[in-house]
């Protein structure tokens, strides 16, 4: 009976049990990152089996520069969000508190996984001739975005507390990004000497440990019990003003009644997407190229950084995962049918879209062409093609609903990820124009076969409704 | 062998719950002021209060999942502080709605979960034909109330002798509901726990509580038995209450007042009264409402003799 085993062993024993969720449905299940994920495992395997050939013949300062170590990190950094997920699911459970050793075997469990994951992988760069201390030592740097989530899980944690994990951890991505992209920082943290890595591993997993150990802390923190919800102030003696109801409804203007089919959880308002659009590119690229960083002058830079910043126009929001105001939406009768509500949908993101993805193009394209410099015809042929691509990117997140009613989360997440991802990897700028011409129609082609026929489907689907 | 349902742990002859002086505060705003009680074994506490009043609060830091500012409380002789695991195992709790363990199939969170009590005696028949749940289902395919009788079956798995209840049955259909307040009664008697249940249903909680805790703006204005509290609560009707006042004695606690009445507590049968009051047993929801009421004066707040 457990009450009779020493203290270490029950806890061992929770530990144990915790480990085991890890190797049923219950991780796999609700777990929106898996796929992505296990899309960069491989990503990564490939890499370092491309790395592991080129060693053979090449330093290791060449072989870099043709292989995407990025793969591994980015293999990291989703695992670690998978472990959040799982992790978060268990601690943050309203009963969990008053099950008696629950919080802290989970807690182990993730710490245990989280290590064991960035040791496989580690281990698995290290099969191309690299040091196991240096795989590890890259590999835990680019995991340092995700202990600043692990400190603030975004489903648990206050809004304001969230927005500063997020742009911490936005941050710290960016930077990241922005070595690796433009300096030799892979070849630089893979080429250190034991001296240095070994006791900043420690460090960084001690860091890593310490973050999740003290997970159930801020999960279960009194700021989640704050009583303000449940309030209620004394009703004044008469209506006020501020009180009496308004008879009048008002009406919603085109972009807003647009904004609030699209997200109208975390809204970006039309203006602020259309500034964003327009500045946040060109800057992006400016700013990195700016840092005395990487080789060559400022047009290389730019030259060099411009790839990579591909994403930036491509990445998508959560307009297609997330539906749950999609019920209440359509009870108002505003947008018809089942079928012309999702149409509107379609319609409202295709038009927002058409907004501000030419903004984005040209925002990146602007300093590159400006800069490097590049011939005018040159640019607008690129521009041209990445625009294409962006627009038919956007659909691509729908694509699962073509053939099944109810797609997995994670499958919809990955299949809004992975065209933004392969877009940085397979561009105009890597490829040139005419190989990513006919790519850049595919993915169009691709993107409006989704607009045009996903919404029947979606219409005659289940909508989330009373779910988590 | 030792059972894990036989109370064994901590002091022999200690209270499963005892409270002082507690206070907790968020930011300015006091929840909980200067909160004094204890519950013995085997009774049932009603906590009856508005919103805000500060139920939530109190039963957050009797289970230790908030901080107190001052005061102590004690759970089986333990400082909630500092409970031991042991003391944990013996306690049970069913929050307002469950969230998480999404992704779990129903008998294997059960299986989960009691895992952390060590063995337990097989699940109590009447508890699981009242949850009526299909084993193979996963938890976030329950509908709202299937949770709640889910998280109802997590909380009494272990036959825990101290159970905190906050408002359970909120999600639960009228038939679920009668059906678990005869099943936690029967509980309570079959196994001498103590029970601390906070719930909007009056009614329910009248019915099955042997003490009433009633709380305003975070001060426990009334803590009675409840044959105490149906025998000596009335309202006293006279045309101006202000002149009753004067008449009671001392050691009679006003409850509440209307325009043509007062709410007393401690009346009997043998109270010598002006002329002209006429006596009427209150309705246990009117009383709960005036109760409860907020005051608008700190000096009304502070007394439990508000309206006085």
């Amino acid at each position: 009976m457990n009450s009779f085993l020493p203290s270490g062993a029950l806890e061992r024993s929770d530990m144990l049990r915790a480990l085991r969720l890890y190797g049923t449905r219950v991780f796999l299940v609700g777990n929106p990152m898996i796929f992505t994920a296990g899309i960069f495992i491989l990503l990564a395997v490939m890499t370092a089996h491309e790395l592991h050939t080129a060693l053979l013949t090449q330093s290791l300062e060449k072989a870099l520069k043709h292989s995407s170590i990025l793969n591994a990190a980015l293999a990291a950094t989703f695992l670690q969000n998978c472990l959040q997920t799982h992790a978060g699911n268990q601690i943050g459970a309203s009963q969990a508190r008053a099950v008696p050793g629950l919080l802290h075997a989970e807690a182990r469990a993730a710490a245990l996984v989280s290590m064991v994951v960035l040791v496989a992988l580690s281990g698995l760069l290290a099969w191309s001739g690299v040091p196991l201390h240096d795989t590890l030592f890259y590999t835990l740097l680019n995991t340092v975005p995700s202990v600043a989530q692990w400190y603030a899980p975004p489903q648990q944690s206050s809004r304001r507390l969230k927005a500063i994990t997020t742009l911490t951890g936005f941050a710290l991505l960016l930077g990241l990004m922005l070595l690796t992209f433009t300096t030799d920082f892979p070849l630089w943290a893979l080429t250190r000497p034991a001296i240095l890595t070994v006791p900043a591993d420690i460090a960084m997993m001690g860091l890593l440990t310490a973050a999740i150990m003290t997970l159930p802390n801020r999960l279960h923190s009194p700021a989640m019990m704050s009583p303000t919800d449940g309030m209620t102030a004394p009703a004044p003696a008469f209506p006020t003003p501020d009180t009496t109801p308004r008879l009048v409804p008002h009406d919603l203007s085109f972009y807003q009644l647009r904004q609030m089919l699209l997200a109208p959880a975390s809204p970006t308002t039309l203006k602020n997407d259309l500034l964003i659009s327009l500045f946040m590119p060109a800057c992006a690229v400016m700013i990195m190229a700016s840092l005395p960083l990487g080789h060559g002058g400022f047009g290389t830079r730019i030259a060099h950084l411009t790839p990579g910043m591909t994403i930036l126009i491509a990445l998508q929001d959560g307009w297609i995962r997330t539906r749950t105001h999609w019920p209440l939406l359509l009870t108002t009768g505003r947008f018809g049918s089942r079928l012309d509500f999702v149409r509107a949908v379609f319609t409202a993101k295709a038009s927002r879209v058409l907004m501000t993805a030419p903004l984005r193009t040209v925002s990146l394209m602007l300093p590159i062409t400006l800069f490097r410099p590049l011939a005018p015809t040159h640019a607008l042929l690129d521009g041209a093609e990445l625009l294409i691509a962006t627009l038919g990117v956007t659909f691509c997140g729908s694509l699962p609903f073509l053939v099944m009613k109810q797609p997995p989360q994670n499958l919809v997440v990955a299949l809004s990820l992975a065209p933004a991802f392969i877009l940085q990897l397979c561009n105009p700028f890597i490829l040139g124009a005419r190989i990513f011409g006919p790519i850049a129609l595919g993915i169009a082609a691709l993107g409006a076969l989704c607009f045009f026929l996903v919404p029947p489907r979606l219409a005659r689907a289940d909508w989330p409704y009373e779910t988590e | 062998m030792q059972d894990r349902n036989i109370p064994s742990h901590g002091a022999p002859f200690s209270l499963p719950v005892e409270v002082s002086h507690l206070t907790k505060s968020f930011g300015s705003f006091t929840a909980l002021d200067d909160v004094s009680f204890s519950i013995a074994q085997g009774e049932t506490v009603a906590l009856l209060g508005r919103n805000g009043a500060g139920k939530s609060t109190l039963i957050g830091c009797l289970m230790g999942f908030l901080l107190a500012d001052s005061g102590n409380i004690d759970i089986f002789g333990h400082s909630i502080a500092s409970l031991p695991r042991e003391i944990r195992a013996r306690t049970g709790f069913v929050p307002q709605t469950m969230t998480g363990f999404g992704t779990f199939r129903v008998a294997q969170l059960m299986d989960y979960i009691a895992a952390f009590y060590g063995e337990l005696p097989p699940v109590d028949p009447a508890l699981m034909a009242w949850a009526d749940l299909d084993p193979r289902k996963m938890v976030r395919s329950l509908s709202g109330g299937q949770k709640q009788r889910l998280a109802i079956v997590l909380a009494m798995r272990h036959n825990p002798e101290f159970l905190v209840l906050d408002e359970p049955v909120a999600s639960l259909d009228p038939h679920a509901r009668r059906d678990f307040m005869n099943l936690l009664d029967s509980y309570t008697q079959r196994t001498g726990a103590s029970i601390l249940i906070s719930s909007h249903i009056l009614s329910d909680l009248e019915r099955l509580c042997s003490r009433l805790l009633f709380v305003r703006q975070g001060r426990v204005v009334l803590d009675v038995p409840t044959e105490t509290f149906r025998a000596t609560t009335r309202w006293l009707e006279h045309p101006t209450p202000d002149q009753v006042l004067a008449a009671l004695p001392a050691d009679i606690q006003i409850l509440g007042q209307r325009p043509d009445a007062l709410l007393v507590h401690g009346w009997t049968e043998d109270l010598a009264l002006p002329d002209g009051i006429q006596t009427v047993v209150p309705d246990f929801e009117d009383a709960f409402l005036e109760i409860t009421a907020p005051r608008t004066t700190p000096a009304e707040a502070e007394t439990p003799n508000a309206a006085a």
